[in-house]
């Protein structure tokens, strides 16, 4: 092969790449947008209150574990959605109520409350709360994540929240 | 490797092979694809192979994309592809370059198709390089015909309906195919996953396995050499795929890619209504099945069968077999008269008829475009049952208005939702307004269900409405009736306004004597010091705002300028030269402007003897001027509830089982605790018994001697019950099976 020849198949090949690097560049961005999608996405409006139901009929001093409905939209649809909540009335006064969100802080397991022992047991590695939901045992890195609420008409409403796992601080995650 | 080896000792040392070329040989690979000599080089022609290539790489690439937000489902397909086209960034983009593309490759295929068959590139010894081909050409028709379902729209619909009736026509097994691709007897959920599987994966495998097995045949043979070419020239001109072969095909797909993507993004994928079985609709395939669908024309009666299966099937047989029924080995076209005869009039009458199918169709009706026109309503057909009314105010409504239509769960973000259960509410609103609402919504925040909801759903759902008031079966007790929002003092006197709002605590005579104990900040409105002390502004600013612990803001209920006149009528009060009236004297028929500001919370028993009535409505003014202020027109004592968390909530169960009727007789007459004054004096002895009624009327149970509130009301409430039965009278008519006597 002459030199020119191998200069001119040197180059052509130069060409064909970038023509080929662009044209997959084409195809890619657009592609790849759409399926970074959910990262463009706007956040959502923040979650109004959700109606619990009275006060009155929550028992004094015993934590429930209430569950609340509510709807987003999920995708092209609007879906309800169950959560669960572990509530107290400390005392009858309206404001002297606690309410916890049951995902650990660790992991994200659901924590239950034992009565007997009068503690919060996260089941999946050992966390362990007091009866305040604060931290005492075990791997979570930081107490149960209270949830913002209201009583309004003797009825109780919450705003429902998840917060980051994992980590030390208390950061809300949008929904 | 082996090669590699053997070389090794060789007297010069070959270049160490690299990192990534001694665990993968890539490079054995890179000189089978890419540097294999071509016989007869580089050739623009030859890049309609590789540009079909490209377009259904790009297939598969949009497909996999869209794939991720489809929900091949009678329920979700339809609202998950709009989801895509409307929603996701990018989505109606990537949606229309595999639309588009779709058609895009038939195109290419029938280029492809007709070029081959001119170069005679099917003879031997490449018939099966060209049966291969036949066979793609199928499985792109059959990726086409099944990915046309997917979105579930109408043309989609009813274009697989036909065009499974047209499978069906196969002799003996035509229905047995029908049932295999429907998934069961009925077009539904099977159907979409049965197209979805066969869309997304069954073809596209088949077709990579054929398109490995046509291009391997394709390098095995070589490129079928122009017929104007010696073998000689051929030879001479021989060159690798890379990199001339791939600059052309690249130039070519970024053509086609730049057209495409260009087309697209003017030309948005069609998305139809949803589909709906029971709308008629006039089904067309996808253009390039309009041949077909013009030759059924031809056919009819017991012929049809030959435009369904017989000419469909002897044509691919034909195609597919040609390359042996062709024998004639020449490659000059002019010595193929009949081969290219057959090829020139073949795509002639394809074209012809495709042009012709598509000119001459004439719809009866436009199909209904979803993007420009959302979907028509559609009605189950039948009765409508109170159980359907609910569930459809559960999946319509009751999201924002609550299932108890209090619509208290949102109303903090939306303060403007209306209370259903409220009579205030209800008598504000005509019937004809309720549909009107629901029919057109109120945007941003109600949604219009015009074509959500046919005529009769929307009707019944207004009626819904009504009944979270009025008593019913399904929606929550009435509960008592909050103030309304915005000033209803509007047509009230000062004098009115002071006793409704202010007498209770300042006293008829503006010294604030009866609560000054329990509220040791309270004014004397007749201490010229204290007057001079405040400025107009202050105490406008105090009326409207609100002021300390106790004294509630009124700008909710009244305006400016209301407030300007109490300010003016406080200053009255100095030095003792005005006293209010009081107004406890039976029978005490209270202004009907008022009336909006405090409809009493309890409801009616039925036949009160007009003796207990006219009880009953002095009771309600009383409690109207000395009570409501603080315990809330509905019982519930909210708004005072932070200054006074002691305050009882008159609609408890507990609290009103837990205290006897004299105890609270004496708590009216002579007070209890620090706040609440006694009002022996301005309240008679009997007059604090029917008040002490009124209060358990509150309750969750009502007690026998409680009494409508005053006349206006009773009125209301009746005829608004009569509206009702008329309403459901009309429902059931609506929804009567018609019934033959
Ligand atoms: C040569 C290859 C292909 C052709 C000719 C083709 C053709 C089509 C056609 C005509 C439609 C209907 C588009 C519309 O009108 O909206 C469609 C829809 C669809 N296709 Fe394909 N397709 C191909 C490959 C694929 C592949 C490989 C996948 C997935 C792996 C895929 C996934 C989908 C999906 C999810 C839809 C429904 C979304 C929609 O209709 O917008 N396709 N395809
Ligand atoms: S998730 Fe709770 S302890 Fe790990």
């Amino acid at each position: 092969m002459s030199e020119a020849n191998d200069h001119r198949r040197r180059f052509m090949t130069y060409c064909t790449e970038i023509l080929l690097a662009g044209l997959s560049l084409l195809v890619a961005i657009p592609a790849i947008g759409y399926l970074l999608a959910p990262l463009w996405k706007r956040e959502g409006a923040e979650a109004g209150f959700i109606d619990m139901g009275r006060l009155a009929d929550l028992p004094i001093g015993e934590w429930r574990l209430l569950a609340l409905e509510m709807v987003h939209q999920d995708g092209w649809k609007k879906a309800k959605f169950r959560h669960s909540l572990w509530v107290r009335r400390k005392a009858a006064s309206d404001q002297e109520v606690t309410v916890l969100s049951p995902i650990c802080p660790h992991l994200g397991c659901p924590i239950n409350w034992h009565p007997d022992r009068s503690q919060f047991v996260s089941p999946c590695h050992g966390g362990v709360f007091d009866a305040e939901g604060r931290y005492i045992a075990g791997p979570p890195p930081r107490s149960m994540d209270p949830i913002e609420f209201q009583v309004r008409a003797g009825r109780l409403l919450v705003r429902w929240q998840e917060f980051k796992i994992g980590v030390a601080q208390r950061v809300p995650v949008s929904t | 490797m082996d090669n590699e080896h053997e070389q090794q000792p060789a007297v010069e040392p070959k270049p160490q092979p690299g990192f990534w070329e001694s665990r993968t040989g890539w490079s054995r690979l890179k000189q089978l694809l890419l540097l294999e000599p071509l016989p007869g080089g580089s050739r623009w022609t030859a890049a309609f192979g590789s540009l079909l290539l490209f377009a259904f790489t790009l297939q598969v690439i949009t497909g996999i994309l869209l794939t991720t937000c489809y929900a091949p489902s009678v329920e979700t397909a339809w609202p998950s592809v709009k989801y895509i086209q409307e929603e996701v960034p990018l989505g109606g983009f990537i949606r229309a370059l595999h639309h588009w593309g779709s058609s895009a490759m038939v195109i290419l295929l029938l280029f492809h198709l007709i070029q081959v068959f001119v170069w005679g590139a099917y003879k031997k010894p490449r018939e099966f390089t060209w049966m291969v081909g036949v066979l793609l050409l199928f499985c792109v028709l059959g990726l086409s015909f099944t990915g046309y379902l997917l979105p579930w729209d109408q043309k989609a619909y009813w274009a697989t309906k036909v065009g499974l009736g047209i499978a069906s026509t196969t002799p003996v097994i035509g229905d047995s195919i029908r049932s295999l691709l429907q998934g069961g007897p009925q077009m539904g959920n099977l159907t979409l996953t049965r197209f979805f599987t066969i869309h997304a994966f069954i073809l596209p495998g088949l077709i990579i396995f054929l398109i490995v097995v046509h291009l391997y045949l394709f390098r095995l043979h070589g490129i079928t050499p122009s017929w104007w070419e010696s073998g000689a020239q051929l030879e001479a001109k021989q060159e690798p795929f890379w990199p001339r072969q791939a600059w052309k095909d690249g130039v070519f797909a970024l053509v086609f890619l730049l057209g495409l993507g260009v087309w697209c993004y003017y030309q948005p994928a069609p998305l139809e209504a949803q589909a709906d079985p029971s709308q008629p609709y006039e089904a067309r395939p996808e253009w390039y099945f309009m041949f077909l669908f013009q030759l059924l024309r031809y056919f009819e009666g017991p012929y049809e069968i030959v435009g369904t299966f017989v000419l469909p099937t002897l044509f691919f047989l034909l195609l597919l077999f040609w390359p042996f029924l062709d024998r004639n080995p020449q490659l000059k076209p002019r010595k193929r008269p009949l081969a290219l005869g057959l090829l020139s009039g073949g795509t002639i009458g394809l074209i012809g008829l495709t042009i012709y199918a598509i000119a001459t169709d004439v719809r009866m009706r436009e199909p209904a475009i979803a993007v420009v026109q959302p979907p028509v309503p559609t009605e189950p057909a039948g009765l409508l049952q109170r159980a359907d009314v609910a569930k459809l105010y559960n999946a319509n409504c009751a999201a924002c208005h609550g299932v108890d239509g209090s619509g208290s769960q949102i109303r903090q973000g939306m303060p403007t939702i209306p209370d259903f259960t409220s009579l205030t509410w209800q008598m504000s609103q005509t019937d004809l307004e309720i549909t009107h609402r629901i029919q057109d919504g109120n945007e941003p925040l109600m949604p219009a269900y015009r074509n959500k909801l046919g005529e009769r759903q929307i009707l019944a759902l207004s009626i819904y409405t009504r009944a979270f008031a009025v008593g019913s079966g399904e929606a929550l007790p009435p509960k008592p009736v909050p103030p309304p929002p915005g000033p209803v003092t509007a047509q009230m006197s000062p004098v009115q306004i002071y006793r409704a709002y202010c007498l209770a605590c300042h006293d008829a005579d503006g010294r604030g004597n009866t609560v000054r104990k329990a509220m040791p900040d309270m004014s004397d409105f007749t201490d010229p010091k204290w007057q001079a002390s405040r400025k107009d502004e202050e105490l406008l600013h105090s009326i409207l705002e609100g002021k300390g612990k106790f004294m509630l803001p009124m700008k909710d209920k009244m305006g400016k300028a209301d407030a300007e006149k109490m300010v003016a009528y406080v200053r009255a009060f100095q030095e003792g030269k005005q006293v209010v009236k009081l107004e406890p004297q039976p029978p005490v028929v209270p202004p009907a402007p008022e009336q909006p500001a405090i409809i009493p919370g309890p409801k009616t028993p039925s036949g009160p003897s007009p003796e207990t009535a006219a009880r009953m409505r002095v009771a309600a003014s009383l409690y109207r001027q000395y009570c409501l202020i603080c315990h809330g027109a509905d019982g519930r004592g909210l708004e005072l509830k932070a200054s006074m968390p002691t305050i009882q909530d008159f609609t408890s169960r507990t609290w009103q089982e837990g205290v006897g009727n004299p105890q609270l007789a004496v708590s009216i007459l002579d007070g209890k605790g620090t706040l609440m004054p006694a009002f022996r004096g301005r309240v008679g002895e009997e007059q604090a018994q029917d008040l002490v009624a009124y209060v358990r009327a509150f309750g969750p149970f009502r007690p026998a001697t409680s009494e409508p509130p005053p006349g206006d009301f009773e009125k209301r409430f009746r005829e608004l019950q009569d509206q009702w039965r008329e309403l459901q009278r009309q429902l059931q008519e609506l929804s009567a099976p018609p019934r033959k006597p």
